[in-house]
C-alpha cells in the first residue's frame, strides 16, 4: 500500500489512484511503419530502478502527475506535474 | 490439579468449565485453553498430520504445534485454532483434529506404521494408475486438520483506519520502553501486544533490571503506559503484516462490536520488538508428548500456576538453560537435571543449577525418547565418547537457543545476516523502521534498555551469551524419526531424500517437503531445516539463506479482511431515481454493474411479464428507466475538435440540435463503448456512454486532455446521475410526451429520429433526445434527478389513455436483439474493430486522425478472415438458443466464432440470435451448426436486424 502525495492534495494511500504505466512515451504520428506503432502500444521498459510512471488521483482531484518510483524498494523519488521534464538522480 | 500459589494470569476465584472432546474441564478467568488443559494432566491434544502420532503442548505462543483444535461448535466455529490463543471461556466447547474414532485412538496412527512409504512427496509419486479420481475420496477424508463451519457467518467484522506518528510492535520489555521513550519525546504512539497481557519473555523468565525484579520494573511500566495519553494501547492484536512505506495491518481480537478488528495503519516510524522465538533440539522420537520448549514449561508454571511434569530434565546448548532451571526449582518444580550439549562450560555459568541441587550433564545431547503417549524415559549420548545414559523424566524442557522474529522486517524488506553467535538471523535497520532488543539479536536487556533511553547506537550490536551455541541437531539416531517439523511430519530423512532428487534450494526444500508449511509456519521448524540443508551439501547457513517471508504473521480470518463489505453492503447500491415507483409497480430487481435496475415487471411469469412488456412497447407505448445511461457534458471551444479524435466518425460536421451514433475506440483499435453524441451549440456537445461506463469513459478523455492534448479548450463533466432520464417509446410515444406543457415542437417535421431539443417541460429544464435501443420510436426525457419522480408519475398518468407499460432492461435487451443493434462487450469482444461490425467505411472514409485509426490499417486488422457480426435463426426454433456456443460449419471440428446474445422475440414469435462469425457477410443464408456444451444445432447465417429490416418504425 503505498502512500502517495498528489501534488494538489497531499499524501493519500495507492487506492485513491489509478496507475498510467510508464510516462515521458512520445506518441507517433500515423506515418511510422507497423513495428515502430507497435512499439508505442505494446513495448515499455522495465528497469530494476528508478521508472518514471504516470498517476491519477482518480478518487480525489482526478488530476494526472508524474511520479519518480524505485521498483525495488519502491521509494517515490520525485512528484512531479505532468508537463514538466523527468528528473535525474545519481543510481 | 492445584496451581501454583505464584500464578500470575489466573484469578483463582474466578473459575471457568469448558469441555474438550466432550469432557467437561476447569480451569480459571486468564487461563487459555492450552494452559487449563495441561493443568487438568490431558498430554494429547491432536495428532500429526501425516504420521498421527499424539501430539502435546510443545509451546506455550503462537509458535505451537500440539495444541491445534477445533474451537467452538456450529456457525462460529474456528478451525485450527491455536489453543495457546484461545481464552479458556465458561462454556466453550472444543474437540480435537485429525483423528478417528478418538483422539487417544486413533485407526489412522497405522499410517506411522508403513511411514516409509509416505516420506516427503509422496504424493507426486502415487495416485496415478489407473487413474487419480480412484483415490480422490479418500485422499479428501484424509488430508486437512480442523473443519469449516459449513453455515454463513452470523458475526460482524470491521476495519478501523489510523495515522499514527509511532508503531510499536510487541508489549515486551524493549517493546514497552519504547513506547514510554517516544510518547514522552511528543510522539504519539499506537502500542501493540499480541497476547492479551503485556510484558513479553518476562513473564516466563524474569531477570533483575537496574537491581530490582523485572516484576516490579513490569508493572511500573504497564501503570506508566496505562496513564500515558498518548499511548494508544491494544492487547490481543497482532501485528499480521508491514507493507510499503510503514503500512501495517493489525487483527485486532479485543473488540467489542465485532469478532474481529483489522487495523489498517501507516506509521511515520515502526518499532519492532516482538522478541525472539525459542528453537528446538532435534533427536529421535523428539516429537513425544511430555517434550516442550523451556519457555512453556516456565510459562507454564510463572503465568498460570500449572506444574508441567512430575519430572523434568531441562536440556539445550546455550548459558540460560541453568539460571532457568534454577529459578523453576525455587518455584516449587521438580528439576533432576540440566543437560548441555557443549563439552565445557564456566564455572559461574553453571553455578545457579548446581547451587539449586539440580545434577549438570554437559557435554551430552538428548539422543532418542521412548514412554508411548507421554514421556517416560530419555536416553542421552555423549557428544565425543559413545557413552550413553538414560534418565527417567516425564518432561523435557528443551532450548536450543533463540532466533529473532524477523518476520515483520523482511515483510518491510530489511536485509538479514546469519550470526553464528546466536545460530540465528538478525535482521538490519532503517531510519524509520527500526528492530529492537530480541528482534534485534540484543538479548542483553540492560543494554536494550539503555539505548532505548540514550540512543547512540552506531549500526546493531548483537550482544548475544557469554559463548557460543552448542549444537542444535543430533548427528545420530534414526533420521526418519528426527523431528523438524512437528506439524507436517517432516523429518532429517525427508531433507536429504529433497536433496538426493536435487532439490537444494532453500524454497524447493521448503514446498517439496512441505516443512514451515502447516500453521505455524515454520517458526520452530525453519531455522533447522535450513542448517541441515547447509550441512549436508557443505554450504554455509548464511548462504542457503531463507525462504521468502510473507505476510500473515498468524492466521487472519477472511472475516476480518473483508470487514463490514458482505452481504448487501458487498459493492455501494446505487438505485435509480425511481427506484420507489419501480417497486410499488412490482419490479424484479437485478444488479447491473452497482445499479440496481428493473429486470422485468412481474405480470405472471417471468417469460410471460417480459413478452407483455416488448409488445406493449412495439404496439402502444412503454416506460423506461433508463437514468444510468451516462451522459458527459463536453464544453469549450474545441469541444467539437476533441471528439472529432476520439470518435470513429465526423464530429465537426454535425449540426446543433442534431445527434449521431458513434463508435469509440482504443489505440489498439478496439471498440471500447458505442452510443449517441448529441450537438447542443457550436460548443456544446451532450456524449452518451453505456450504462455502467460513463466513469471509463469520462477518465479516458481526462487523461487525453491532460496528458496529451493539452492545449485543446475543453471540459468534461460527468453529469449522470445529475439527471434523470424517463424513456418514452412505442408507437404511441409522441402522443404521450405531447400531454406534456412544454416549449419544444415535438412535430416529426421539427423533431426527427436521432436530435436533440432542450427547453422546458411543466416549467422544469428539460432535454429530450430521439435515440432508439427498441427501434421504436423513442423519446429520451432528461430533467433534473430530483424531478424524476414526478415526471415518472405524470408520464404513467398520461399514458393511461395509451395503455402505458413499464418495461425493465430484459425488455430492452430482447428488442435490440431483434432490431441487431450490438451490445459492446456482448457481440463484441477484444479483438472486435469496426469492420468487423460493418463500419469499416466510415472509418476508412475519415481523413483526420482519430484514436484507433493507425491500428485499423495493420495487416490483421485488415485480414479477410476475420470473424464478422450476424444473425441467426435456428433451423428447428422450438427451444432457447444459448450465448457463448461455438459457432462451426455443419459436423466442423474447428471453432469459426460465438453466439453472442440470443432471445425469444416474441414480436415474430420465435427465437433469434446474434454472433460473430469467421467470413460471416459472405455467407448469408448458409446453414452452419451452433456447438453448444456438447449438442450440436443447425441455424441459418441471416442479417443480424431480424424485425423491421427496414427502420419503418423510427422514421415517424
Amino acid at each position: 500500500m503505498l502512500q502517495i502525495t498528489c501534488p494538489y492534495c497531499g499524501p493519500r494511500d495507492e487506492t485513491e489512484f489509478s496507475f498510467g504505466g510508464q510516462s515521458h512515451i512520445a506518441r507517433p504520428d500515423e506515418s511510422v511503419d507497423d513495428k515502430t506503432w507497435g512499439n508505442y502500444l505494446f513495448f515499455r521498459d522495465n528497469p530494476k530502478g528508478i521508472h518514471y510512471e504516470r498517476w491519477c488521483h482518480t478518487q480525489g482531484c482526478r488530476q494526472w502527475f508524474n511520479v519518480a518510483r524505485s521498483t525495488v524498494t519502491h521509494e517515490i523519488k520525485a512528484v512531479y506535474g505532468m508537463l514538466d521534464p523527468k528528473p535525474e538522480f545519481e543510481s | 490439579m492445584t496451581r501454583l500459589a505464584a500464578a500470575r494470569e489466573i484469578s483463582l476465584d474466578r473459575p471457568v468449565t469448558f469441555t474438550f472432546d466432550g469432557k467437561t474441564y476447569q480451569g480459571y478467568e486468564g487461563d487459555t485453553l492450552a494452559s487449563a488443559l495441561a493443568a487438568n494432566g490431558v498430554d494429547v491434544l491432536s495428532r500429526s498430520f501425516k504420521r498421527h502420532r499424539p501430539r502435546g503442548l510443545f509451546s506455550l505462543g503462537i509458535d505451537d504445534t500440539g495444541a491445534i483444535v477445533q474451537a467452538g461448535t456450529g456457525a462460529t466455529a474456528e478451525p485450527n485454532a491455536r489453543a495457546t490463543a484461545t481464552p479458556a471461556l465458561d462454556g466453550l466447547v472444543t474437540n480435537s483434529q485429525n483423528s478417528w474414532p478418538s483422539l487417544q485412538f486413533d485407526v489412522l496412527r497405522t499410517l506411522d506404521v508403513v511411514s516409509d512409504l509416505f516420506p516427503a512427496g509422496f504424493y507426486n509419486k502415487t495416485f496415478m494408475w489407473p487413474n487419480w479420481h480412484w483415490y480422490e475420496w479418500a485422499v479428501r477424508h484424509v488430508a486437512g486438520f480442523g473443519k469449516a463451519p459449513k453455515l454463513p457467518d452470523p458475526d460482524g467484522y470491521a476495519h478501523q483506519h489510523l495515522n499514527v506518528d509511532v508503531l510499536v510492535c510487541g508489549g515486551g520489555p524493549a517493546g514497552l520502553a519504547s513506547a514510554l521513550a517516544e510518547a514522552n519525546s511528543g510522539k504519539s504512539v499506537l502500542l501493540v501486544e499480541q497476547e492479551p497481557t503485556l510484558g513479553g519473555s518476562l513473564k516466563s523468565d524474569p531477570m533483575q533490571i537496574d537491581s530490582e525484579s523485572s516484576d516490579t520494573w513490569l508493572s511500573e511500566q504497564v501503570d506508566l503506559i496505562n496513564s500515558n495519553s498518548s499511548i494508544d494501547l491494544r492487547t490481543r492484536t497482532t501485528t499480521i503484516g508491514l507493507y510499503d512505506h510503514n503500512y501495517a495491518l493489525l487483527l485486532a481480537n479485543t473488540s467489542s462490536n465485532a469478532r474481529q478488528e483489522l487495523l489498517r495503519v501507516r506509521a511515520k516510524k515502526i518499532i519492532i520488538a516482538t522478541g525472539a522465538i525459542e528453537q528446538p533440539l532435534v533427536f529421535e522420537n523428539n516429537d513425544r508428548p511430555g517434550i516442550m520448549l523451556l519457555t512453556a514449561v516456565q510459562g507454564l508454571a510463572r503465568r498460570f500456576g500449572v506444574v508441567a511434569g512430575k519430572k523434568i530434565v531441562v536440556a539445550g546448548n546455550h548459558d540460560r538453560i541453568y539460571a532457568a532451571a534454577a529459578e523453576l526449582s525455587r518455584a516449587g518444580l521438580n528439576i533432576t537435571a540440566v543437560v548441555d550439549a557443549r563439552t565445557s562450560v564456566e564455572a559461574e555459568v553453571r553455578e545457579p543449577a548446581e547451587n539449586a541441587g539440580i545434577k549438570v550433564i554437559t557435554g551430552h545431547m538428548p539422543f532418542n525418547s521412548s514412554g508411548g503417549k507421554r514421556l517416560k524415559n530419555i536416553t542421552l549420548n555423549a557428544v565425543d565418547s559413545d557413552a550413553t545414559m538414560q534418565i527417567n523424566c516425564d518432561t523435557l524442557a528443551i532450548s536450543g537457543g533463540y532466533a529473532p522474529a524477523v518476520h515483520l522486517a523482511c515483510h518491510a524488506k530489511l536485509p538479514l545476516r546469519y550470526e553464528d553467535d546466536l545460530a540465528a538471523f538478525v535482521p538490519g535497520t532503517r531510519d524509520d523502521l527500526t528492530p529492537i532488543g530480541a528482534a534485534a539479536g540484543d538479548f542483553d536487556l540492560t543494554h536494550t534498555l539503555n539505548q532505548i533511553t540514550q540512543p547512540s547506537r552506531n549500526g546493531n550490536d548483537v550482544i548475544s551469551f557469554s559463548s557460543s551455541l552448542g549444537p542444535r541437531i543430533n548427528p545420530l539416531g534414526d533420521k526418519r524419526n528426527q523431528w523438524v517439523d512437528w506439524v507436517h511430519d517432516v523429518t532429517l530423512s525427508d531433507l536429504e531424500l529433497a536433496v538426493r532428487e536435487n532439490l537444494t534450494s532453500v524454497e524447493h526444500l521448503k514446498r517439496y517437503t512441505t516443512n514451515g508449511m502447516a500453521i505455524d509456519q515454520g517458526k520452530t521448524s525453519n531455522l533447522n531445516a535450513l542448517t541441515h540443508l547447509a550441512a549436508i551439501t557443505s554450504r554455509e547457513v548464511a548462504e542457503v539463506g531463507t525462504t521468502t517471508y510473507r505476510p500473515p504473521y498468524t492466521p487472519v480470518t477472511m472475516g476480518a479482511l473483508v470487514g463490514g463489505r458482505s452481504g448487501q453492503f458487498f459493492m455501494p447500491v446505487q438505485r435509480l431515481p425511481m427506484h420507489a415507483q419501480h417497486a410499488s409497480l412490482d419490479a424484479v430487481f437485478e444488479d447491473y454493474g452497482s445499479w440496481k435496475r428493473p429486470a422485468y415487471y412481474r405480470n405472471g411469469t417471468e417469460e410471460q411479464s417480459i413478452n407483455d412488456e416488448v409488445r406493449a412497447v412495439r404496439n402502444g407505448v412503454g416506460l423506461f428507466d433508463q437514468s444510468p445511461l451516462g451522459k458527459l457534458d463536453v464544453r469549450g471551444p474545441d469541444a467539437a475538435e476533441f471528439l472529432h479524435r476520439i470518435y470513429l466518425n465526423n464530429v465537426l460536421n454535425l449540426k446543433p440540435g442534431a445527434g449521431r451514433y458513434g463508435l469509440m475506440l482504443n489505440e489498439n483499435g478496439i471498440i471500447i463503448d458505442d452510443g449517441i453524441f448529441a450537438r447542443i451549440s457550436e460548443t456544446h456537445f451532450v456524449v452518451s456512454t453505456t450504462s455502467g461506463g460513463a466513469s471509463r469513459i469520462y477518465n479516458m478523455m481526462e487523461e487525453w486532455l491532460q496528458c496529451e492534448w493539452v492545449d485543446l479548450n475543453v471540459t468534461v463533466t460527468n453529469s449522470t446521475t445529475a439527471w434523470a432520464n424517463v424513456t418514452i417509446a412505442g408507437p404511441k410515444a409522441r402522443d404521450l410526451v405531447s400531454k406534456f406543457d412544454t416549449d419544444i415542437d415535438l412535430s416529426r417535421e421539427a423533431f426527427p429520429h436521432q436530435s436533440i431539443r432542450t427547453g422546458s417541460l411543466e416549467g422544469i429544464p428539460v432535454r429530450i433526445l430521439r435515440a432508439s435501443f427498441s427501434g421504436e420510436l423513442c423519446y429520451e426525457v432528461n430533467v433534473p434527478t430530483g424531478y424524476g419522480a414526478a415526471l415518472w408519475d405524470a408520464a404513467m398518468n398520461h399514458g393511461d389513455a395509451f395503455g402505458v407499460k413499464p418495461y425493465g432492461v430484459e425488455s430492452v435487451m430482447t428488442m435490440r436483439v431483434e432490431k441487431g443493434f450490438m451490445h459492446i462487450g456482448s457481440d463484441t469482444d477484444g479483438t472486435t474493430v469496426p469492420g468487423d461490425v460493418g463500419w469499416g467505411h466510415i472509418a476508412e472514409r475519415k481523413a483526420a486522425q482519430f484514436i484507433g485509426k493507425r491500428s485499423l490499417f495493420r495487416p490483421h486488422s485488415t485480414a479477410d478472415d476475420r470473424h464478422q457480426f450476424i444473425g441467426l435463426e435456428p433451423v428447428d426454433g422450438d427451444t432457447p438458443l444459448h450465448a457463448g456456443g461455438h459457432l462451426t460449419s455443419r459436423n466442423g471440428k474447428a471453432s469459426e466464432g460465438y453466439l453472442t446474445s440470443a432471445a425469444y422475440s416474441p414480436s415474430l414469435d420465435r427465437y433469434i440470435a446474434l454472433g460473430l462469425l469467421r467470413r460471416g457477410r459472405d455467407r448469408m443464408d448458409e446453414i452452419i451448426d451452433i456447438y453448444d456444451q456438447g449438442a450440436r444445432r443447425a441455424a441459418r447465417v441471416v442479417d443480424p436486424v431480424h424485425y423491421d429490416k427496414e427502420g419503418v418504425q423510427l422514421n415517424v
